[in-house]
């Protein structure tokens, strides 16, 4: 497994400095705008894009056919995936945090927004690593292009505070002070989201590993 | 005797290709090579030991292990090399080392070196930097730096100069000392077969044409060079196939089936192939 996660992050590596360049620009920007959010946004992306690209390299390079051929395992290939997009997570989304706390001083703000990239990128990833194995890595970044174009209309429509308030009808006022009286607290959603997210990461690994298993090569 | 490797009626079913009745048994301390035209199923007999495709039909045995029966120790013991190098051409000598020695528990830092150096690979550039020469032989050096028991090649030799691939089959021979080696070998360079290999498997079409020790092979074919007339005399079942010219013909013919007065050639691999692929059945 070490090799595996060893093999990606060097492969991944220029990807790695151009990306965390455009992350610090956002960073940058987002200090003179008052606005962490940009860079959250950048994270999450580079986190999505991260294994999609791990992915199209092991396919440029027939990296599979021959892997296979190794002391590893079909289930070890896919974990591996995961692995990464984990460990990616817990590194960007560290830089992240500490940036919105350091910018806002306000902790809630700082987990509410972590929680919500956290999410979002583990979503992604769940849909997309499935379907890259399934019909390779172009087609896959199409559904990740696509995938990126729903989620924005989402939160868009999200805090513009259209869909909550219809779907909960509990809530009217969504978001806002009101869901701190209501039955259903902030914090609490964002552990729904939280185990949501990582219920699909966990059915996504599954049905990963079912594709792979099957895969010719 | 013991196999390292078995095929057993195996069979794989494509929309356009059939890959039919494979049988196959490779003795340790043997190689094998396996020959047949492009398309003629080679790297799908090897995908199928490898577990890359899935069989239809059939059973296959690799250093004792089914082959659809992941073993983390039975795939440390084989050394593959495809007709490309699928290492990332991002890394230098020393990456390549680092991800491998991380992924074969038995993996031979000082061997993978010294063949490095032997193959004259440099060690401070990117792998992107190399000749396609050279990455075969860093594929090569890889499939040898492990300790494995059976080597699997897969027209490994294709694109290296004839000193270098000298120097590859060499290295072969060398492996195969230790009897409990085994090296199965596609290629297209017959001549290269017809040097290092005790046996010969001919595919065509999906289906072996012919499974035997080579020696063996070319002692009990022979070529028959002569007029239609001429080939008359030779007795029917004695002729396997037949190749028509305007100057004449000539026939691939079992020595032991002919008497003395015929003078025949000695075949080669290449001869044998073009007759099982060109030739008609008299």
């Amino acid at each position: 497994m070490r090799g595996l996660l060893k093999k990606d992050l060097l492969l991944l590596r220029s990807n790695f400095i151009g990306l965390t360049l455009f992350a610090a620009l956002y960073a940058v920007l987002g200090y003179f705008s008052d606005n962490a959010g940009m860079l959250m946004g950048v994270l999450a992306v580079l986190v999505m894009m991260m294994p999609a690209s791990s992915l199209q390299y092991d396919e440029y390079y027939h990296w599979n056919r021959y892997v296979l051929t190794m002391p590893v395992s079909r289930k070890m290939v896919v974990q591996s995936k995961y692995l990464l997009v984990l460990m990616l997570l817990c590194v960007t989304f560290a830089v992240g945090f500490a940036f919105t706390f350091l910018l806002s001083g306000d902790i809630e703000e700082a987990v509410f927004s972590t929680v919500v990239m956290v999410c979002m990128s583990l979503f992604m990833t769940a849909v997309s690593i499935p379907c890259m194995l399934k019909w390779g890595s172009n087609r896959g970044r199409v559904i990740i292009i696509l995938l990126c174009g729903v989620f924005g209309v989402f939160i868009g429509v999200f805090s513009a505070g259209i869909v909550l308030p219809m779907q909960l009808e509990v809530l009217p006022q969504m978001p806002g002070e009101a869901m701190k009286e209501s039955f259903i607290t902030g914090e609490m959603l964002q552990a729904l989201f939280l185990l949501g997210s990582a219920l699909a990461t966990v059915i996504s690994y599954k049905i990963s590993c079912r594709i792979y298993e099957k895969k010719e090569f | 005797m013991t196999y390292a490797l078995e095929l057993r009626n195996v069979s794989k079913h494509y929309a356009k290709f059939d890959l039919e009745d494979i049988n196959l048994a490779l003795p340790r301390g043997c190689i094998m090579g396996l020959i047949g035209e492009n398309g003629a199923g080679k790297s799908t007999v090897i995908k199928l030991i490898l577990n890359l495709i899935q069989r239809d039909g059939g059973e296959i045995d690799v250093l004792d292990t089914p082959a659809e029966v992941f073993s983390a120790e039975r795939n440390a013991a084989i050394g593959v090399v495809t007709d490309e190098c699928s290492i990332p051409d991002q890394f230098s000598l020393k990456q390549v080392n680092d991800i491998m020695q991380d992924i074969y528990p038995n993996w031979d830092k000082a061997a993978f070196f010294q063949l490095a150096e032997q193959f004259r690979l440099p060690d401070k550039v990117r792998i992107k930097t190399y000749s396609r020469g050279m990455k075969m032989k860093l594929s090569i050096a890889a499939a040898l730096s492990h300790h494995a028991q059976l080597l699997i090649l897969d027209e490994a030799t294709s694109g290296l100069d004839p000193v270098v691939r000298d120097e590859i089959l060499d290295l072969f021979l060398e492996f195969i000392q230790n009897e409990n080696h085994a090296v199965l070998m596609a290629s297209h360079i017959t001549s290269d077969l017809e040097k290092v290999c005790d046996y010969i498997t001919y595919i065509s079409k999906g289906r072996i044409e012919l499974s035997m020790e080579k020696d063996r092979l070319l002692e009990e074919y022979g070529i028959f060079k002569g007029s239609e007339e001429q080939l008359l005399d030779i007795p029917e079942d004695a002729i396997v196939r037949v190749r028509r010219h305007p100057y004449g013909a000539e026939a691939l013919i079992h020595r032991e089936g002919v008497n003395g007065a015929f003078h025949t050639e000695r075949p080669t691999l290449e001869s044998i192939m073009l007759f099982f692929n060109k030739g008609t059945q008299r």
